[in-house]
């Protein structure tokens, strides 16, 4: 529990002193949020803010998820991870220390996103923060499993970023989070009911905005936690600590 | 007089602790594919030794240390350290022993002091982290990034991790290589400190004088393969029951240097890369007064002469017939 605190310090110092990670993290979420806080906010408008915002956190986690796993990835091919493994620091401690920060920062990027679209952009918030935060937990601990499960098959840092881009490009367009996944063409409909994110930008409008969703709530968390269990068991057969 | 009490409690130490051994490896097999990394190898370390296994590059050091700390697993042969059985009893193992691997790399954003903190928390019973520090001569750098380190620094840093762990021992893979000379007398001084309290050291080096000097004990290997063990100073007189005169060859003719080996007491002669000639003499001073009235004779100036004691160098030519560094 000793080294599980300290390593999770320290990955935290090494999140907070790296300015590159740190704007990804957060700046970007941000900017996304003026971006399309500036679009979208204007009368007349046929897709409102309130429907947007859920998708930028969704967004956001997605990222996280993705991106963070390069950590991993990083310590791994620096030969980080053997330098520990001598030591009497377990694995199961390096990468709790490193999901639990992650889920953290996610928490973080949701509080940032909530409030500066409530205080901005007179985003209306209606729903239990519990809830919210309930789904927040589920979202990101999803992709942090689906990075896990990326980086399990790529050795350098760049190949990992290729492949987390690869893998967040078509799942942005479309899962909807920028306009309504019913107005794709019918023969992409089958790629936007499975890719994750449709599920966690359509749970989140529906506990957020109260916005009727493309799917009931249970569905949404259903696909979602499949997702979880799915690459997590592909995570735990492909797994490299070296 | 602090000097003698010194010595003498080493030496008692010694006699007690003769048969302590803390490292036992017999019949060690480790080959990847078709390289032969470790071809059978048997040793034992005596508790509160430097221990060194020297040998030139590739000769299996490091993929030695590997499987003793269980960083890699072995194809058969029996390891015993402390007790447990590196492979099966990691866990108890790793809280045992402090480990410098080659080319460290660390968390590039944490300062020394963080990263030594970090390690130490890892252990039951860490070594004191601000002596770690100093003793490696890094307290002029307790708060600057590791990023920010130079690679001697880095190095230096990687032994204080290994020592932070107050392990009994502490294995040191080449904890000098690429080190500037001062840096390289730092770490000599830590080793020397680190026996007296208490810790086994085992090592590796290719350097000789780093053998001579620092190790109580040495396996000699080459290709994965036990030349020779002994203490550094037996096992040259052990294989060199002489001397060594050497001079420059400048106008000996072939006849003249067959006629050398017949000298007072020389018992061998051979010329070296540089067309040096050396023989080698059970007595050295009638040698040498052969040699000069050789030379006399012939009309013939001897340069360069030299009287040496044969060292490591010269036993691992001997053994392998190569030199170490290549």
């Amino acid at each position: 529990m000793k080294s599980f605190i300290t390593m999770f310090k320290a990955n935290l110092k090494e999140l907070l002193r790296d300015k590159g990670g740190l704007i990804w993290t957060l700046a970007l979420p941000i900017c996304f949020i003026f971006l399309f806080g500036l679009i979208f906010t204007g009368e007349g408008q046929g897709i409102s803010f309130n429907y947007i915002l859920p998708g930028i956190l969704a967004m956001a986690l997605m990222q996280l998820g993705l991106f963070g796993s390069l950590q991993f990835l990083s310590l791994r091919e620096r030969k980080i991870i053997r330098g520990l493994s001598i030591t009497p620091l377990s694995r199961s401690s390096i990468l709790s220390s490193e999901i639990l920060l992650r889920i953290l920062v996610g928490f973080v990027q949701t509080g940032i996103i909530i409030s500066l679209g409530v205080i901005v952009f007179d985003f209306s918030l209606e729903g239990n923060i519990i809830e919210i935060f309930l789904v927040v937990f589920l979202g990101s601990l999803t992709f942090v499993s689906f990075g896990y499960m990326l980086i399990c098959f790529v050795k350098s840092i760049e190949a990992g970023n290729g492949l987390a881009q690869v893998v967040q490009l078509p799942m942005i367009f479309l899962s909807g989070i920028f306009f309504p996944a019913d107005m794709m063409p019918s023969f992409m409909q089958p790629v936007v009911k499975i890719i994750p994110l449709t599920y966690l930008a359509d749970s989140l409008r529906q506990v957020m905005t109260g916005i009727p969703g493309q799917f009931s709530l249970a569905v949404n968390l259903l696909v979602l936690s499949l997702w979880l269990v799915v690459t997590f068991i592909i995570t735990v057969k492909f797994w490299r600590w070296a | 007089m602090d000097n003698v009490n010194v010595y003498i409690t080493g030496n008692i130490l010694e006699v007690f602790w003769m048969n302590e051994t803390c490292v036992k490896v017999k019949n060690l097999y480790k080959y990847f594919e078709d390289v032969k990394a470790i071809d059978g190898m048997s040793f034992e370390v005596e508790t509160g030794t430097i221990f060194g296994l020297l040998g030139p590059n590739g000769a299996g050091k490091t993929t030695t240390i590997e499987n003793l700390i269980g960083l890699i697993s072995r194809d058969s042969g029996q390891i015993d350290i402390l007790g447990y059985d590196p492979g099966e009893d990691n866990e108890k193992l790793q809280e045992k022993i402090g480990v410098q691997l080659q080319s460290p790399t660390l968390f590039d954003k944490l300062t020394v002091k963080e990263i030594v903190s970090l390690f130490a928390s890892f252990y039951n019973n860490p070594f004191p982290i601000k002596e770690a520090i100093e003793m490696v001569g890094l307290n002029s750098k307790n708060d600057d990034y590791v990023e920010s380190l130079s690679g001697g620094q880095k190095h230096r840093l990687a032994v204080a991790l290994a020592i932070v762990s107050n392990g009994e021992i502490i294995f040191l893979d080449e904890p000098t290589t690429g080190l500037d000379p001062q840096s390289r007398r730092k770490v000599w001084s830590v080793i020397k400190k680190l026996k007296q309290l208490g810790k086994t050291i085992f090592m590796t080096t290719h350097y000789m004088d780093e053998a001579e000097n620092l190790c109580d004990q040495l396996l000699i290997i080459d290709q994965g393969k036990v030349l020779v063990r002994g203490k550094p100073a037996e096992l040259i007189e052990k294989h060199f029951e002489v001397d060594m005169i050497e001079f420059e060859n400048t106008t000996f003719i072939e006849e003249e240097i067959g006629a050398l080996a017949s000298l007072e007491s020389v018992t061998g002669q051979k010329l070296d890369k540089n067309e040096n000639i050396i023989l080698y003499t059970v007595d050295a001073v009638q040698t040498i007064a052969g040699l000069l009235a050789f030379s006399e004779k012939a009309g013939k100036p001897i340069r360069k002469l030299n009287l040496r004691k044969p060292t490591l160098e010269d036993l691992f030519l001997k053994l392998t017939g190569k030199e170490i560094r290549e």
